[in-house]
Parts: structure tokens; sequence; C-alpha cells
């Protein structure tokens, strides 16, 4: 089982079965190196990380932040950061959870490349973009060959997701009075870096390779801009002010999102290039390829959602939503009742079909996707918040959410037809300020009506 | 075209054409015991680890494509056909599929009569119950022989497809009345078996897989099937199966229910034995009778369904619009209740046989 995997598992899930959650996270934190970096993937029977595969891959720790504040913010239990925990399952090396999370984040603070970006090891997220491997051999994994092992390809999809759960880690550091003045310039830092070194004009780079090439680039013949960067920096919301997050979600709408769903890179690759690695073997529009991986397409979608772009968001969902593609049967071929790994992109053989259903990180980020950012009723640390992005010709719906032991009945009026934005919040008759539902009482049930304008 | 629709009352797929574009299925099971089921009832179950302890066999990117997985043939002396469809793919008069949460029920019709069955595995149960109802609906007396077929897997799903001089001798079995054991490498260093069982006196069985099938026939023509006669044969190595035989006489209107159990059963090291080669079976027939009457099956759906409205309960929308409230009230959730399960369950990396996919072999989720 992966340490990302299952991490990002974990937010689909922990409303429904919290208790197997918390579980969850001990049980991966301790597969951490002391380094804060972790082994790749463990054996759920022993609970030990997996020593063939090692570590390297220098996303995983950043998702064990999402998972812990994606648990504390959903049961309010902040005892979780107090569970001693060891590394590498060595007890003697045990500290508490919250020191693991410090870990995570100064992980990444200290592995940086020459841009002052985030150095990507073996893979991050997209374990086909394979910077550091150049195998030239068919039997070798390319998860697992470093044939040039070097420390100068940098990932903009990490340093995104470090601006994002690095700003979740200082939340958490509030709450427990942990200065957060270094980690937080050590945010500022990577924000800067991103705008300075990881911007290519129109969107985000994908990264600078083995030879401190950029990729993801107006300057390269193919793979010019992939989805991944757009998604997390856009999430992170980095260089909102200046337009950047705009921009890069308007690249992605002209140059990845085709009726099917939002593929993962343009153009696909037509030659092996053996400094990237997998995402160059598969044929044009499968997989990493420029497919549509249906796990990536939320991060645009929340993306949007933080730029207010509800139509856009809820249109993107659509499109890889099975329910929607049911009358596309013969096309898809997969279950209409379930999310699918992939979608054959745009510069597929056959664009549309699909491929790998059920055991995918697609549930959860969709889940996320439409249940938080879109519908609107986010669990926080101190309540359920509530902040939708919606079609602007959804008029009125409701929610029935249970949470930390209360039910909360809210009902949200569009009467403006508008996307996004809380005008008016009622809790049980009373105005209040702000967008934070107060905590109810274990038991009771709470009517919530919210007016958007 | 479409293949079925969405019924979200019943929290359900309904698939109405067998021939879906692909294998469409479900997963049964949340705790130790997994099942994966697809729309003609084809797939495999396993005690916690997909790779080490495989209860029955399924070969992987086969011809045709899903083939091998819970069967029952009814020979109605017209007819041969399947409550799921396959392997015979005898055409139907009616056939429908209803994929719900954690059970798949299959209702077919052939020449006036017409089968369901439901299969699940029970909260806290390492086994699947299979609930299997057949009617007349004709107006006259009608003849049914029917055929249970479950084909063992030598428990570690990897060797089990590579290690053939030594698999093809080391099968063994047990028949005990209405219940067939799978006890290979219990004598060793196995402290396992698995059954399968019927609530209803058998008219008969088959436990080697050639002498059923037949080495010149497939899963779709078993010769015993097709003779309409079983062969009570006994597997020494070779291929052991569990195909029970039943003669169901049914009056015009009449409904039989028969109540099938597919289980593993762990003993202590000092417990496996009652004598000389005979397995102690105390803990199989408690199993058997948490089931043994269609009552006890109806509560354990029941108890089912009522842990799945608590999930999801969590978070209801109602917006209007049919196919979002279904994703998210639904589907969704499901699928991510069922990553988390399943994501957990493999050992070796999320690859190759040890994975509880069905079809396909997964490198990054």
């Amino acid at each position: 089982m992966g340490f990302r995997d299952s991490n990002q598992d974990l937010i689909g899930f922990v409303h429904q079965v919290p208790a197997r959650a918390r579980e969850r996270i001990l049980d991966i934190a301790a597969t951490q190196f002391e380094d804060g970096s972790a082994y790749h993937q463990y054996q759920p029977l022993t609970k030990r990380g997996n020593a063939e595969i090692g570590g390297d891959f220098n996303d995983d720790p950043l998702w064990l932040i999402l998972s812990v504040s994606a648990y504390i913010k959903e049961t309010g239990d902040w005892s979780l950061l107090d569970e001693q925990v060891p590394y590498d399952n060595d007890e003697s090396k045990a500290t508490d959870l919250f020191d693991h999370l410090t870990r995570s984040f100064g992980f990444t603070v200290n592995t940086l490349g020459p841009h002052k970006l985030p150095l990507i090891g073996r893979a991050d997220w997209n374990d086909c973009l394979n910077l550091n491997c150049f195998s030239n051999n068919p039997n070798e994994s390319f998860q697992t060959t470093n044939n040039q092992s070097g420390r100068t390809a940098e990932s903009l999809m990490i340093a995104g997701q470090f601006v994002l759960y690095g700003r979740e880690y200082v939340e958490l550091c509030k709450y427990r009075g942990v200065d957060t003045r270094e980690a937080e310039g050590h945010i500022a830092e990577m924000v800067e870096a991103v705008k300075k070194e990881g911007w290519d004009g129109e969107w985000f780079l994908r990264a600078y390779d083995y030879y401190g090439k950029k990729v993801g680039s107006k300057e390269n013949d193919e793979g010019q801009i992939f989805i991944e960067s757009q998604g997390f920096c856009t999430m992170a919301e980095i260089g909102k002010e200046e337009g950047l997050c705009e921009k890069a979600l308007d690249s992605v709408h002209e140059r990845l999102a085709c009726e099917h769903g939002i593929v993962l890179t343009n153009p696909a690759f037509t030659n092996y290039v053996v400094e990237y690695g997998e995402i160059s073997t598969y044929p044009p529009g499968y997989k990493e390829n420029a497919g549509i991986f249906c796990h990536n397409n939320p991060w645009i979608i929340i993306g949007e959602t933080k730029a207010g772009n509800g139509d856009r968001a809820v249109d993107y969902w659509k499109r890889i939503a099975p329910a929607y593609r049911e009358d596309l049967a013969d096309l898809h071929k997969m279950e209409p009742y379930i999310y699918s790994q992939m979608i054959a992109g745009k510069d597929a053989f056959k664009p549309g079909e699909a491929k790998n259903s059920w055991l995918t990180g697609t549930a959860a980020w969709n889940w996320v996707a439409i249940s938080q950012n879109i519908l609107g009723v986010h669990p926080d640390y101190e309540g359920l918040r509530i902040d939708p992005c919606i079609s602007r010709d959804w008029k009125r719906y409701q929610i029935s959410r249970e949470f930390r032991g209360a039910t909360y009945l809210i009902i949200i009026e569009n009467p403006e037809g508008l996307s996004a934005g809380v005008k008016r919040m009622k809790v049980d008759g009373h105005d209040i300020e702000g967008t934070l539902i107060p905590l109810a009482a274990e038991g009771s049930t709470v009517e919530v009506r919210v007016i958007l304008g | 075209m479409k293949y079925g629709h969405f019924d979200d009352a019943n929290r359900e797929y309904v698939i109405t054409d067998p021939k879906t574009p692909y294998p469409w299925i479900n997963y049964l099971g949340n705790e130790d015991f997994f099942g994966l089921i697809s729309n003609t009832a084809g797939g495999y179950c396993f005690y916690k680890d997909a790779k080490f302890r495989r209860l029955t066999r399924y070969r992987y990117n086969n011809v045709p494509l899903d083939t091998g997985g819970r069967y029952y043939y009814i020979n109605d002396g017209d007819s041969i056909w399947n409550p799921g469809w396959k392997p015979t793919q005898t055409d139907l008069n009616f056939y429908e599929c209803r994929h719900g949460l954690s059970y798949s029920k299959f209702t077919a019709e052939k020449n006036e009569i017409r089968s369901e069955l439901t299969c699940f595995i029970p909260r806290g149960t390492n086994a699947e119950v299979h609930k299997l109802t057949v009617e007349n609906r004709s107006s006259v007396q009608k003849k049914i022989k029917l055929f249970s077929l479950a084909e063992w897997c030598l428990w570690n799903a990897q060797t089990d497809m590579e290690n053939f001089q030594r698999n093809l001798s080391v099968g063994e079995v047990e028949i005990d009345g209405s219940v067939l054991y799978h006890k290979t490498e219990y004598k060793e260093r196995r402290n396992h078996y698995a059954f399968f069982s019927v609530n209803a006196p058998i008219q008969g069985f088959d436990t080697d897989r050639e002498t059923f099938v037949g080495l010149y026939n497939g899963f779709d023509a078993p010769q015993t099937v097709v003779a309409g006669a079983p062969q009570n044969s006994e597997a020494h190595g070779w291929s052991p199966i569990a195909s029970h035989y039943l003669e169901i006489d049914l009056k015009p209107g009449e409904k039989r229910e028969l109540v099938f159990v597919l289980g593993y059963i762990e003993n202590e090291t000092d417990e496996k034995w009652t004598s000389k080669n005979v397995i102690n079976k105390t803990k199989a027939k408690a199993l058997i009778e948490q089931f043994n009457t269609v009552e006890k099956v109806d509560a354990a759906l029941a108890e089912l369904a009522i842990n799945w409205k608590k999930l999801l309960d969590v978070y209801q929308v109602s917006t209007g619009v049919e196919k979002l409230d279904r994703m998210v009230n639904i589907w969704n959730p499901y699928q991510c209740m069922v990553t988390l399960t399943y994501h957990a369950v493999p050992p070796f990396l999320n690859r190759g046989l040890g994975v509880a996919w069905v079809f396909v072999i997964p490198i990054k989720i």
C-alpha cells in the first residue's frame, strides 16, 4: 500500500469511519524516516515499510499533513497529534505525531534544488515522470531505477503542495502555540520561487529536468503544459493577486480540457524521451501521456472553485463523473456508477474510453471536490464552514450533514444566480457573522439557512 | 446504448443486458473476507490477502474475459442456463443484475422458471452467502436439476498459476453430507480450510474438475450438467472443485429457497483434526448454522443495509439534479469505502495477482 495513496484515500472516508482513519494515519506515519521522508510503500499486514522500493518520492511526506488535518477537521480529535509514533517502525525513535508533521514540512525545506524549488526525487505524484531514471533497458522499472540520480530535477507540483499543506501545518502550529514565523518564511520563499522560476508566462511549469531544462514550458516541443502543477499551484492560490491562477486555469481550459475531461499534458509525447521516463512510453492520449487521469481533475476543479468559477468547476466534474457518462456506455466501457482511473484523452486513438475502475484515489479527490468545494460544506477545525462554489443556475439545494455528533440541515439559496459568496447565514433562526456554523451539542439537530449574494 | 439504469431508492445499479461493454463489477465484504463479483456472477473470494489466501480460482485476462465465478447451473430438461447468464450464455427470457452496496442480486427467467441469486458477505463473517430461489411460474410441474460450482484455488494465487509440477498432486477434499470441504495443504503447514455448503440434502456431488467439466468441455457445457447426472467424484490432486447436485421438483407456482455458504475456517494447531485425516469441522458447522435458513440470511442482509445507511447518512444532498445526487449520496462514498478497504488488502505493491482487481493490474491509484 502506498504512502501517498493511503493519505489521499483517507480524505474520502474520514467522515464515514473516523476511527479507521485514525488507525491508518498512525500506521502510515510509523513508516516515515527521521528526516521526514518516507517509505513509498508499506505492507498493510506487517505495517512495515517496503525496503525493496525504498523512498525518494519527494511528494510523499507532505500528504501526511493533508490526512492529519482532514482527520482533525472532521473529528476535532486533537489528541491524535500527541500520539507517540515511531520512525521506520523503530519504537525507540518515537516522537509525537505533531513532530512527524514538522519533519514532513522540514523535508521539503531541506530538499530544494538550484531554483529553490523542491527536488522531485524518483518522482512525485506522477510516478511516470521519471526525471532521474534514464532507462534504456526494457526490464527495468521506471519507478525504482536511478541510473543518473541527480540533485537538479525539481517539481512545481511539490512546490504547490508545499505551499498548500505548509499553510495547513502553520494552522496546526498556531493551535498548538508553536511559533510559526520560520515556517511562514519558508512558505513565502516558496511562493516567490514559484513566481520567479516556475511561471512560464501563461501557466505554471511542471518541473526542471536532470539537465536543469524546463519541463512543461512553451519552449518544449511536446508536453508543454501539465495538469498537476496547475492544480496544486492554483489550489495553493500562488500568484492569485497577480492573476497567475486565472491565467493558468484559462490555459488548462484552452489546452488540456476536452469533452471527456482534462488531459494530463499537451501536446502528447510521440517519442520516447529518456530523460522523462515512463510518461513518454505510452501511446499518445493514454495513461500519463495525455490521458485523462480522473484523480487529478479534481485538483483543477478545486482550483476553479478557489477562483470562484463555479460553472467551470461543475462542468469539469460532470465530464468525468460516471453517472453523467452512462449514455456513453459503449465508448466509456467501465461501470457508470464508479469512477475509473483513466479515460483516454483527446490525442488517443479512441478518446473517451475508460480503463481501471474502482480502486483509485479518484474517488477520494472527487468526493472532496464535489462535497466540500462545490457544494460548500467544509469540515474545519472549529466547525462546519459553508462556502459553496456552484453552477449559477442552481437556485436552491439542501444538505444533511452529521458532524461531531450533531446533525446539520443546511439549505442553500441562490436567488441572484451567483456561483459563490455567502451573503447571509442563519443558524436556528439567528443571523450569524461569517461562514462558520458554531459547533452544536451532540445529538442535536441544527437548521442552517444560507443565502448567496 | 444503455445496459441498465440507476435505482436510487434501493441504492442499486440495475444491469438489464448481461453483455455489458466490459464486466461491470461489485465488491463484497468490508472486514476480513472479501469477494469480487461481476454482472454475470464471475470473480473470486479471499480471506484478508488476495495473493496468499485465495479461496477460489480466477484466470486473469481469460478468453472469454470473465470466466470463473459462483456458478449455478439449472438443467430444466429443456435448457441449461445460469441465474447470472454466464457461463452457458443461454438466452434468457429475463435477466437482471442489481449491484447494491456490498451485495449483488441476479434475477433470471427461462422456460417459466425464475431464479434469484443474492450474493453477499455478512458482517463479521468469513464466508460468502448465496441465497438461491427457484420458482416455477408455469402451470405445469417442473423437474429441475441444479448443479453448483466453485473452483478452488490452491491458496496462493500466484503459485496456483505456476507451480504445476507440485499443484497437480496436492489437492485434497473431504465430503460430508451437503458440505464439500477443501483441505489442500491442511495436513502440513496450513491451519485453514474452505468449504462450500447448502442447507438441504444433496443428491450427488463432484469435487474433481475434470470429472465434472470434462477435459474437452468448458464451463459453458460441463459434461455432468449436460448429462444431468453427477459422478460423485472425490478429487485426489489435479484440480479440486465443489459442486453440489440437487433435484428440485416444483409444482405450479411453487418456490424453493436454498442457502449456499462458501466459507473459510482457521483451527488451532492442536485442534486441527477429529481423527486421522478427518478435519475438525466444528467451526464450519457453526458458521453454516448461522445462515441455515432464509430468515437468518435476510436478517444478515438487512443488517448490511442498516450499516450502509449509517455510513451514507453522514452526508446527503438534495439538489434536484438526479445524477449529482446519486453520485454524492451513494456511489462516490461507496467507492471511497471500497477503495479504503481493498487498497489495504493486497500486499506486494498493488501489483500482480496479489491485487484485488479482477481484470487489470494497476500501477498507481
